[in-house]
């Protein structure tokens, strides 16, 4: 501690030490400690990448790869940058940002599962073959970001982590129990409707567009050279899954995924009954059947009478009767909120962005400040009306423009969080009738960030695809980074850390690094074990060929980054006692979560 | 009749559904099945595989008959790319008036993703 004086560096340390329940002497030997580099297991160190030998037909195993050092990217900066900024640089934030972790419950009747027998090469997400495993990634992925808890460029702690939306699969009050429960850290067993069982399209034979690990010879996947998992399914929904949770805060946005029908319109009464209901369907036609019953049940009572004799006899072909189960019911729009705030104080905040006053007046929307000098702007960019990408509604633009002003004028670096980027910010479908105002799309809410410069990055998923651009400002005076991780679901199965760097020559860096979950590359046959179940997942992502999962690591320029930009402001009124207090506060968190795990 | 009838129109539906990567299948971004971003993830495979020194990375844009990416070096040489719409997939990257690639999009990326055992 440099920049800090010693009294008040001794008040702080028992402060801290009272305040996490940790002895003095621990945090005053842990905080007078410099900030020091040390080697966290990233993708800095390790990649892991599809062998290039095939196993079985088509089928590859993954392999650990050699590790990718950063990449300077000067886009924004318009020159190259001075190489005596290693040694002056200063950390101002290290966070982890977390996004499409789509937690599925695979066994839930409303999701459709059976579209994929229509469109198999469009639909690509409706029935993956890793579906069961969504949870037991989520843990391996809290895992490797506790790992990665001091930052790998300067030694600083950890201080907040970001969940960018479609953390639940399909607006599943199960599935935002299961993300939520795993990232605030407790004991999940990933199961539905019928205990110790697995009921669904990967052991119902006629489903022959879903993936059948106990016997896969009769399906797309067999033929691809996927393999045969005897126990599989049952092991991942009967073995609890244990997530320690993460060692520091965390803060969500809205995706598609949600607050929408599988991420993509409003459910009506019909299908939020299917969703608590014992019917599921087993193949396309049995889906658009009941969809279309589904449909006409909203007219007529006659015909809800007749869908629920021909539903309850099993006279409707491609329907399989399964175990029904409440807690599967879909979220109400501001449920999702709710369900946030029903949470321990560690790691906090309850709410985890939304607060009460988010419920009661509908806001989906929020702004922080993470620490003096850094305000954070949590957006819900989803459209309600139909579609999968997204929009700004006029009421959070404005907001958003007035907030970033202000953020100019007071001196504090702005960062953008929402679900939606700039390639999928374009829905134009905007209610016939009600308020809502005009929607805002990617031009335009490009062009409002890039009139300020304290705003340095939007970060954001929806795409499952590691992508950074450079929105540069265009008189070349700057601009600010889109920095997009690929999701927890889909291969890579990455995630990434942030952290800001002033490096004291007028110039700041953002730098991005690229984290996969910490379950081992290479998956050995028969590891059923929570590790090896999410080692798994990962294999069977790569090789969803539907998905060309080659694509979705995104290239070089999208991973292991340095993202310079012109310092928007003298970043050297912020003192280095401020920062050194701050980091000390995140130093005791993360202490205090160690003690207790 | 009635199945039938239901399954066009869930058909109908789903196709203006879904999520992930098949949301940024723009119609007029489709590069053979793939959204524009694989031509750019492929082109930056390229030229960090090369060790150009970027000063801008390419971003790329639909022509009428060709997919271009332009971007710059740090020497200010242009970088460019050509690719074309239809098949094959291939492009070609140059970097002042060097070619540095001339070939399959696919290819890139598979060289990229995998590792020999």
């Amino acid at each position: 501690m440099s920049g800090i004086s010693r009294r008040r560096f001794i008040a702080g340390a028992t402060a801290l030490a009272a305040g996490w329940g940790l002895s003095r002497e621990l945090v005053g030997v842990a905080l007078s400690a410099p900030l020091r580099v040390v080697e966290v297991p990233t993708t800095l160190s390790q990649t892991i990448k599809m062998s290039s030998q095939t196993v079985r037909g088509s089928y590859r195993t993954l392999l650990a790869g050699p590790g990718e050092a950063y990449i300077p990217r000067f886009d924004c900066l318009g020159r190259a940058a001075s190489a005596g900024r290693q040694s002056t640089r200063r950390s101002l934030l290290y966070l982890a940002h977390l996004s499409d972790i789509h937690i599925i419950d695979a066994q839930a009747p409303a999701r459709m599962d059976a579209a994929q027998e229509l469109a198999p090469d469009l639909l690509v997400d409706a029935c993956r073959p890793q579906d069961v495993l969504t949870v037991h990634v989520l843990a391996s992925m809290v895992e490797s970001v506790t790992n990665a808890q001091t930052s790998p460029v300067t030694g600083a702690p950890l201080a907040a982590a970001f969940s960018t939306g479609d953390s639940a699969d399909n607006m599943s009050n199960l599935e935002t129990r299961w993300y939520i429960d795993a990232l605030d850290g407790s004991t999940i067993t990933a199961n539905s409707g019928a205990v110790g069982s697995y009921e669904g399209p990967q052991v119902w034979p006629e489903a022959t567009y879903a993936y059948h690990p106990e016997d896969p010879s009769g399906d797309l996947y067999g033929a691809y050279g996927f393999p045969t998992l005897p126990g599989m399914l049952l092991a991942a929904v009967s073995a609890p899954v244990r997530s320690a949770g993460l060692p520091v805060p965390w803060f969500a946005v809205y995706g598609n995924h949600d607050s929408t029908y599988m991420g993509t319109f409003a459910p009506d009464a019909s299908l939020r009954a299917w969703a608590v209901g014992g019917r599921k369907a087993a193949t396309s036609d049995g889906l658009a059947v009941a969809w279309a019953n589904g449909l006409a049940s909203n007219a007529s009572a006659l015909q809800r009478m007749v869908n629920s004799v021909t539903q309850n006899f099993g006279l409707l072909p491609g329907i399989r009767r399964v175990t029904p189960d409440p807690a599967r019911r879909l979220l109400q729009r501001t449920e999702f909120m709710e369900q946030h705030l029903d949470t321990p104080v560690n790691p906090g905040p309850v709410g985890h962005g939304f607060t009460q006053a988010n419920v009661d007046s509908g806001e989906t929307w929020w702004a922080l400040d993470l620490n003096p000098f850094i305000r954070v702007f949590g957006l819900d960019t989803c459209n309600l009306v139909s579609g999968a990408d997204g929009a700004v509604s006029k009421t959070q633009f404005d907001w958003l423009q007035g907030q970033l002003a202000k953020c100019q004028s007071e001196g504090k670096l702005a960062m953008v969080l929402s679900h939606h980027n700039s390639t999928t910010l374009e829905n134009p479908a905007e209610p016939v009738f009600g308020a809502g105002g005009p929607l805002i799309h990617a031009e335009k809410f490009v062009a409002m960030l890039q009139q300020y410069p304290a705003c340095i990055a939007w970060i954001n998923g929806h795409t499952h695809i590691n992508t950074i651009f450079a929105h540069r400002r265009p008189d070349g005076s700057g601009g600010f980074w889109e920095i997009t991780t690929a999701s927890c679901v889909d291969f890579p199965q990455q995630q990434q850390l942030i952290e800001l760097v002033d490096n004291r020559d007028g110039t700041m860096s953002i730098f991005v690094t690229a984290l996969d979950h910490a379950a081992d590359p290479t998956w050995t046959t028969g590891n059923y074990s929570q590790s090896g179940l999410a080692s798994l997942s990962r294999e069977l992502a790569a090789n969803h060929w539907l998905e060309n999962p080659a694509m979705s690591m995104g290239s070089p320029l999208d991973r292991n980054t340095e993202l310079l930009l012109p310092a928007p402001f003298d970043l050297s009124t912020i003192p280095d006692e401020l920062l050194e207090a701050e980091q000390m506060k995140a130093t005791a968190r993360l202490l205090a979560n160690a003690s207790q795990a | 009749m009635r199945r039938r009838i239901a399954v066009a129109v869930f058909a109908g539906a789903i196709l203006v559904s879904g999520c992930s990567q098949i949301d940024s299948l723009d119609p007029g971004q489709v590069f053979n099945h793939f959204p524009i971003a694989t031509l750019t993830i492929a082109v930056g495979d390229v030229l960090v595989a090369e060790s150009v020194p970027i000063l801008v990375a390419p971003t790329c844009t639909q022509g009428p008959t060709s997919f271009t990416c332009n971007g710059t070096t740090i020497a200010d040489e242009a970088i460019t790319v050509s690719a074309s719409i239809t098949e094959p997939q291939v492009m070609t990257i140059q970097v002042g008036a060097q070619v540095i690639y001339d070939g399959s999009v696919q290819d890139v990326l598979d060289a990229a993703s995998q590792v020999a055992p």
